[in-house]
């Protein structure tokens, strides 16, 4: 479970390239390289460090709304938590500070 | 970390074991040895004179001489070790090479069964010891040590080497990746009548957006390897996948870019390695074809490569 008041931050030891809208992601010393989809690339790429869960949610959400993207605003939450599940759990991201 | 490239590492009969030691013993040890790999100069120092004499002659395509006053790219010293080895041999674990990296401030510490060394990432000094050792013969651990050090060098001017065989075909190179066991070695087997850059790795260099294909040293096997020492333009790269059918799929440019640095070895050790690939992979994959070829065990994958980038 993903507090969404947290700040997530990148893996310092990450290096990421964003390439036809599509987040490539290798950390360094893990033989791991991971390749993200449109919300997860947007997602990644709104991770500053200043963020909140929430805050980055809301915005993914509005990007996507603008764009034209039908049925957003349901899923958007629970995907996005689900997606800082998954990078939290391959070392990519570290959630552990929360904003007050 | 395991290093994806394979050495042999047989138990090697007593009589050449006991040689061998009597060559790393013999006194002294100032032979000399430059290698220049498409403009990267290596210099190394302090070999015994018959380890000096089997390098000349196992990289023979690449030496040049040592230059008083002309500045190698890293100019490395030859000890002998202190110790009888250094990482421990696992015989369960015989078909894989160990080869452990890591870094420590500007340098980058190369160590496996029977050497050990560092050299400076941005600088120009290195130095790797040698031990007597029955599990590895000192030239594939000079030559193990120098993969390490070329690929950073490389690097430094904007190619890298990568985990690839090279075949020419009409002037141009077609090179083959994958992780070990895809297939690269059987590629190379199934195309005889190709000139053999490399089976294991090859130096990619850049000049703005024209990318080569260069020969280098270091070999994947002992009876192949190190064929050519030219330069060729880049035909295509093809991310080999064994199935029964032969068919080539273009890859998206970030799964084409994730595919190549994955096959970039040594350079994930520091963030600035990672970066440096994911910018010159990006730039390669925008200049030529990158697709995954599934082949058989025919020669018949020419074809659908030829009819590929004829279309």
């Amino acid at each position: 479970m993903v507090e969404t008041s947290a700040v997530p931050t990148r893996n310092p030891a990450s290096s990421s390239r964003t390439i036809d809208g599509q987040a490539v992601i290798a950390v360094s010393d893990m033989a791991q390289i991971h390749i993200l989809n449109d919300v997860g690339t947007r997602v990644w790429n709104l991770i500053d460090g200043t963020r909140t869960v929430a805050q980055i949610t809301d915005l993914v959400r509005a990007q996507l709304t603008e764009e034209g993207y039908e049925g957003v605003s349901s899923g958007v939450a629970a995907d996005v938590e689900s997606f800082f599940e998954a990078l939290a759990a391959k070392g990519m991201v570290n959630l552990g500070e929360t904003s007050n | 970390m395991t290093s994806p490239l394979y050495t042999d590492l047989r138990k090697r009969p007593r009589s050449a074991g006991r040689d061998r030691e009597s060559a790393l013993r013999q006194a002294p040890w100032n032979g000399t040895l430059g290698l220049s790999i498409s403009g990267v100069r290596l210099d190394i120092h302090g070999l015994p004179l018959p380890l000096e004499r089997t390098l000349i002659k196992r990289f023979h395509l690449f030496i040049s001489p040592t230059l008083a006053g002309a500045e190698a790219d890293l100019s490395i010293r030859v000890r002998p070790a202190v110790v009888k080895g250094y990482l421990d041999y696992d015989k369960k674990q015989s078909t894989t090479y160990r080869l452990e990296t890591r870094t420590s401030g500007e340098r980058l510490h190369v160590w496996s069964y029977a050497f050990a060394g560092w050299f400076e990432i941005d600088g120009k000094e290195g130095e790797v010891s040698l031990c007597d050792s029955d599990i590895e013969p000192p030239e594939r651990s000079i030559e193990n040590f120098l993969r390490v050090a070329f690929a950073w060098k490389a690097s430094n001017r904007g190619g890298f080497l990568f985990h690839a065989a090279g075949l020419v075909r009409h002037g141009k190179a077609y090179l083959f990746f994958g992780p070990s066991g895809s297939g690269k070695t059987t590629v190379t087997r199934l195309s005889a009548n190709d000139l053999l850059l490399n089976d294991d790795c090859i130096h990619v260099t850049r000049r703005g957006s024209d990318f080569r294909a260069n020969g280098v040293p270091f070999k994947g096997r002992d009876e192949c390897g190190a064929e050519n020492a030219g330069e060729f333009p880049i035909a295509g790269l093809f991310r080999l996948v064994q199935s029964r059918r032969v068919c080539f799929e273009p890859l998206s440019a970030a799964a084409a870019v994730s595919e190549i640095v994955a096959s970039i070895p040594f350079m994930s050790e520091r963030k600035e390695g990672l970066e440096r690939n994911l910018s010159v992979a990006e730039a390669l994959v925008r200049s030529v074809p990158v697709g995954r070829l599934q082949f058989r065990l025919a020669p018949d994958f020419w074809n659908t490569i030829e009819e590929t980038l004829r279309g």
